[in-house]
């Protein structure tokens, strides 16, 4: 069998091809799992960090391992990247992110809204340690620039964002990070590499939550980074290995089983979340519906642009959200109320504003808050939308909201 | 098993955070499942049904092993982490700031000198490396900044001691909390928090997982301040052990007594094996009268563990042509696996350290690390019998 050109290849194949290759040994089709923390070495095999290469034969899982591998290159492909890193959650990914690039006296631009974990590590950890911390809605492409200055190492932008469905442009936000010598770096795990290839469109570095969209089955976290050798080279021999939040061989061989079917799912997480917000914006306590592949959204032109699909996740507005949020808990048959999102099944939330713009998001300016209510009001039902038939959810919401 | 402390060793390895599940609807399985579920449904809007919420800040299956792995320190909590340098990750994060000073044993594990070296240090944590083998040592290097003493004992691969009793009355004096990575020796064979630290870590990728199949770190404390600050950063960094690697923990914990018992017997009779042979001219192990701290390892743990280290005749290259002679020794990183793993520090594990350094600290170039596996000794001793001669 001869190597496969997954450049040219198509999503599906490379969803099911890239990293795989048969077992030399014993020929099997579909990938080993692979848990030894150790791995037998000739006797001047060196054991440094410093020394270590991604070629190198196998050492010790926290530094590399088979399936994890397989699995790096598998996104890698994907993402159209040069290179892969997989951590234990996005989280983890996005601290040795942070703490690869960032040192104390640097300053970093950010999404005034970002997954709140991320929100919350921002306003607290990443000060604390004397990096200087700038959110701004970054929808707007001149508060990007005002806010970039001498020292400013990292523009990180989420699009969409959590929980709000916003966008941003990354090509125009590449253009002034490159501008000022400085790096970009796109959460894009609402969008998944079948909708946009942040790489493509000039970012340095691309982070997944591959618990989301990319494992699809809500049964392993894990986290991953993307971007070209020279970037990550570097960051794999520092935060990757030396933070330790390395991906348990078993999530990595979980997800990578996920991924398989990635292609297929994105279109019909995106067909069946059409057919819900059309459902939703017709229905008469419904005061507001947010989808990228709705019209009525603010910034329907750039999602047209910039994603290749829509994804699953809607966010809606009724009257009395606190209220509905109940009545949903209790009269939901298929539709689980959980927090999470990407999942084959579908899965809602109620995001109360008053308790978010408390607890996580702060504004500086009246123009940051505006947006934010022009996205959420006075709060939102996040909602996943699941594989499950469209009729079926629809019905659900349907005798949930009567 | 609501009170633990009233159990022994093995009691509690079997059956702590492992109570049959006997709730309306429940199995009964004496076995907590894997519970792969990254997120958990609610039956009101206000409240995470049974406290669970997203894995990441809770899940049953590493629950369980974080009762378990406190119940075997003797502490009141317990945490696990995706690996030993996660684990140390977090507790540096949660317990320093910039601007604080660390004091660290110089023989620490490469990988921590170089989280705190290289990672670190990018943030203005300040840190003194000292001889931690005399407590003095340890006293002279406090300063008004100091937040933290890190212990290992005993170290990798030169097996020196650091009195825990001792420099905890020291850090206690000073308001200074003591970390003590007991990867080496186990919670069956050393009670950190019993002697007076306030954190231990381990790398449960050796000894507490055993089995050479499963990454993990974890860290057990008692005081409540300490507990808070670590678990918000553990969520907040999110380098959680999965489910299915805290199962297969909790697998290898229930043999855990049984296993140190006969990784100590193994390694004091290969440790005697070699300290006869003519080709062998220093073994280093703590089980051995000629150990400099023989008695300090006899009062502090009840056992030696099961990693020593030997120097033989030589060159570099008789070394080498030793280890590649083995059957059963496995020449490979890692240690604390049921089977026997063997290394060269010289060109493995201690590569990056300088000759002149290596040797001065005592890594000679035909110095070996042993980790005694749970095989028949007979066996392990033939196999270094034919491969010395």
């Amino acid at each position: 069998m001869s190597t496969i050109d997954f450049l040219h290849a198509g999503e599906q194949t490379k969803a099911i091809h890239a990293g795989e290759t048969p077992d030399p040994v014993t020929k099997a089709s579909a990938p080993n799992l692979v848990m030894s923390t150790t791995f037998l070495v000739d006797a001047d095999t060196g054991f440094s960090v410093e020394g270590f290469e991604e070629s190198d034969t196998w050492i010790y899982t926290r530094w590399g391992n088979p399936t994890i591998h397989q699995l790096e290159q598998k996104l890698a492909a994907l993402e159209q990247a040069e290179t892969a890193i997989a951590f234990a959650s996005g989280m983890g990914a996005i601290t040795a992110l942070l703490f690869h690039l960032l040192k104390a006296g640097d300053h970093i631009v950010i999404s005034d809204v970002t997954y709140a974990a991320l929100t919350e590590m921002t306003n607290e950890l990443i000060p604390e340690l004397n990096i200087e911390v700038s959110k701004v809605d970054t929808s707007d492409l001149e508060a990007i620039r005002r806010a970039v200055k001498q020292n400013t190492k990292l523009i990180y932008i989420e699009t969409p964002c959590n929980p709000l469905l916003r966008l941003t442009d990354i090509a125009a936000v590449a253009a002034i990070a490159h501008e000022a010598g400085v790096k970009l770096a796109v959460d894009s795990t609402f969008a998944t590499p079948i909708s946009t290839k942040p790489l493509l469109l000039g970012a340095d570095f691309v982070i997944h939550s591959l618990t989301k969209y990319l494992g699809g089955h809500g049964d392993a976290l894990g986290g991953a980074i993307l971007g070209s050798k020279a970037d990550l080279t570097p960051l794999r021999k520092k935060t990757a290995i030396r933070l330790g939040g390395v991906i348990s061989p078993f999530n990595a061989w979980l997800i990578m089983r996920g991924i398989a079917t990635l292609p297929i799912r994105m279109r019909v997480h995106e067909e069946n979340a059409l057919k819900v917000a059309h459902y939703l914006e017709q229905h008469p306590k419904v005061k507001k519906v947010i989808y990228p592949g709705l019209p009525s959204h603010p910034q329907y032109e750039l999602a047209k642009r910039q994603m290749k699909n829509f994804s699953g996740i809607i966010t809606f507005q009724v009257e009395n959200g606190v209220e509905q949020a109940k009545t949903f808990v209790e009269k939901l048959k298929i539709i689980h109320y959980a927090v999470s999102l990407g999942h084959h099944r579908s899965l809602i939330f109620y995001l109360n504003s008053p308790d978010l713009l408390k607890s996580s998001f702060k504004f500086n300016t009246s123009e940051q808050l505006a947006s934010w209510n022009n996205f959420a009001g006075e709060g939102i039902f996040r909602f996943s939308i699941g594989l499950e038939d469209a009729d079926d959810l629809i019905a659900d919401l349907e005798q949930a909201l009567s | 098993m609501a009170n633990t402390k009233k159990y022994g060793f093995s009691t509690k390895a079997i059956h702590a955070g492992e109570e049959p599940d006997f709730r309306d609807g429940a199995t009964g399985d004496v076995v907590i499942p894997i519970h792969l579920s990254t997120t958990f449904a609610r039956k009101k809007v206000d409240e995470p049904t049974a406290g669970y919420e997203y894995t990441r800040s809770l899940n049953p299956t590493r629950n369980a092993l974080e009762t378990k792995l406190a119940s075997l320190e003797n502490a009141r909590y317990g945490f696990a982490f995706t690996s030993g340098l996660a684990a140390e990750s977090s507790i540096l994060l949660s317990l320093v700031k910039p601007g604080d000073h660390i004091i660290a044993f110089d023989d620490l594990y490469g990988g921590t000198k170089r989280l705190i070296n290289n990672v670190f240090n990018n943030f203005g944590f300040e840190v003194s490396f000292v001889d931690a083998v005399d407590p003095q040592n340890v006293r002279n290097a406090i300063k008004g900044n100091t937040k933290l003493v890190w212990l290992e004992s005993p170290t990798n691969p030169l097996l020196k001691l650091s009195d825990i009793r001792a420099v905890s009355e020291i850090t206690k004096e000073h308001g200074i909390v003591l970390v003590v990575d007991n990867t080496f020796l186990s919670p069956y064979f050393q009670k950190p928090l019993d002697l007076g630290a306030d954190v231990v870590v381990h790398s449960s990728t050796k000894y507490i997982g055993g089995h050479s199949d499963v990454l993990g770190g974890s860290v057990m404390l008692n005081d409540e301040e300490l507990f808070e600050k670590i678990k918000y950063h553990q969520n907040a960094v999110g380098a959680v052990l999965p489910p299915f690697d805290s199962y297969l923990t909790l697998r290898g914990i229930k043999t855990l007594a049984l296993r140190m018992e006969r990784h100590n017997e193994n390694a004091l009779e290969i440790a005697h094996f070699l300290g006869r042979h003519p080709k062998v001219k220093k073994v280093i192990y703590p089980g051995l009268d000629s150990h400099p701290q023989y008695e300090l390892a006899n009062n502090q743990a009840t056992g030696f563990g099961g990693v020593l280290s030997f120097e033989i005749e030589g060159t570099i290259d008789d070394a080498k042509a030793f280890l590649e002679k083995l059957e059963l020794f496995a020449l490979a990183e890692s240690l604390g696996g049921v089977e026997s793993l063997i290394e060269l520090p010289a060109v493995m594990t201690h590569s990056s350290v300088a000759k002149e350094v290596r040797e001065q600290i005592g890594i000679s170039d035909t110095l070996i690390r042993i980790s005694v596996g749970i095989e028949d000794v007979e066996d392990l001793i033939n196999d270094l019998e034919q491969a010395l001669s």
